[in-house]
């Protein structure tokens, strides 16, 4: 496997099943499409980040933060200018920014952090294994599972021959930089570094289907399978812990 | 023919979706074209996709967009964008892939390269049809989450992404025709 988003902890959150954790995930977007006030939705995003520096510390406040920063900037420049309203705040000339435009401009602002944030508590949590398996654990079946697993198996091995290919073509520097320029150069020099690393990934097409047909994929005799997760009635204490989250959370709309 | 045979089998469609999956992950995650304007980058998601619908056909197509597309949202730091990212990206895997290998604007046989069989007219109409469902579902999808306001924003970038896809995808597939020909019968 390759590195992820996971960041290892003993957190409360880290020892959770996966599986509840997903079910909580769902919850959290669920109630993020609902329609509640500013305070509730600002309430559930210092909910979530709360238990996001707890599980990951300060950095998983930032890194998620780094990552949304630009939309959140462009959606509080352009959400209050497009949206009407009765009690005018400012107004510039045909523009005007209304208290319903700050308002629903704060609710997509809580939305997106809100979501930005449960998805990155979720992934910084959960190793990307015990993601997969909680996929199958609700339904996914054998053979997309072992896509994924195999692609994840792959990504390296490609990077790797990605960076072997550039660097050997380097070496012959085949391109003709003083024809061309910007943008055309730049692909007309890619083109033939991803044409040699994109046959040589498709020559390891033969190869694994070989590998997979002796471990018995396609026949009666497979001989593989995935690991199961714990059955749930060894998880009583995560569902219970699952259960109060969750009712914490629709006590949030309800309240 | 030995190769087509081994196309239809289960372990060669496994192995042929992990593959470009992976490869689409690695295109979308590590191959960035900087453009100067706006100092940002193009990612080559794009291209592998165009290229896996142009070469592999829908159902291929459709696997390695989707979940190849997904992966390097959930190892790239963007995992909110995950679930939406593989339904778009399946769904124009899928749309080019069924349009290049339809039966409509179908070149006779010995107008056609032996050396490359799809015409430029599909080529066009598919990367446009891939181009129109990935730039107004994005667009969709944007304005549900963040408001139309903000997604109207992105949809030059999302169009100009997608013209430098087509572009290098149809590239990448006459190069990998043209230099290794037995890729012409492996499809699903």
């Amino acid at each position: 496997m390759i590195g992820s988003m996971y960041l290892p902890g003993n957190s409360s959150l880290h020892k959770l099943d996966p599986r509840v954790k997903l079910v909580l995930l769902v919850e959290v977007c669920v109630i993020l499409f609902w329609p509640l006030s500013v305070i509730r939705y600002a309430s559930l995003v210092v909910f979530v980040m709360a238990c996001t520096v707890l599980a990951a510390g300060m950095k998983g406040l930032f890194a998620p933060l780094k990552t949304i920063l630009p939309l959140l900037i462009l959606i509080g420049l352009l959400t209050p200018l497009f949206l009407g309203g009765d009690e005018t705040l400012v107004s510039l000339g045909v523009l005007r920014i209304t208290r319903e435009g700050i308002n629903e401009t704060l609710l997509i602002i809580f939305r997106v952090t809100g979501i930005t944030f449960a998805f990155y508590l979720y992934f910084a949590t959960t190793r990307l294994q015990q993601f997969i398996l909680t996929l199958r654990w609700y339904g996914l079946p054998y053979t997309a599972a072992l896509v994924i697993t195999l692609s994840f198996r792959y990504i390296p091995s490609i990077v790797k021959l990605l960076q072997n290919v550039r660097d050997a073509h380097k070496l012959r520097d085949t391109s003709n930089s003083t024809s061309k320029n910007g943008l055309k150069r730049r692909i007309g020099e890619l083109q033939p570094v991803l044409t040699s690393a994109v046959i040589a990934s498709i020559k390891l097409i033969p190869v694994l289907a070989m590998s997979l047909e002796h471990r018995g994929i396609g026949s009666s005799k497979q001989r593989s399978s995935f690991v199961q997760l714990p059955h749930l009635r060894f998880c009583i204490l995560h569902i219970i812990s699952g259960l109060c989250a969750a009712a914490v959370l629709t006590l949030l709309i309800w309240m | 023919m030995e190769q087509n045979k081994n196309s239809s089998s289960l372990a060669m469609r496994i192995a042929l979706a992990a593959v470009l999956t992976a490869v689409t992950a690695v295109f979308t995650l590590i191959v960035r074209v900087p453009i100067a304007p706006t100092r940002g980058y193009i990612n080559l998601g794009d291209a592998a996709i165009y290229f896996t619908a142009f070469t592999f056909g829908p159902v291929t197509a459709m696997i390695a967009a989707g979940l190849g597309t997904a992966i390097a949202d959930l190892i790239g730091g963007y995992p909110q964008w995950a679930p939406i990212t593989l339904v778009i990206n399946a769904l124009r895997g899928l749309a080019v892939g069924l349009v290049i290998r339809s039966a409509a604007w179908k070149v006779p046989e010995e107008q056609t390269s032996k050396l490359f069989p799809l015409s430029v007219v599909k080529i066009i109409v598919s990367g446009l049809v891939g181009m129109i469902i990935m730039v107004s579902l994005y667009f969709l999808a944007g304005g549900i989450m963040y408001g139309f306001p903000a997604a109207v924003v992105e949809v030059p970038g999302n169009m100009i992404q997608n013209l430098v896809g087509i572009l290098l995808g149809a590239l990448l597939a006459v190069s990998v025709f043209r230099a290794y020909p037995p890729v012409r019968w492996i499809s699903w």
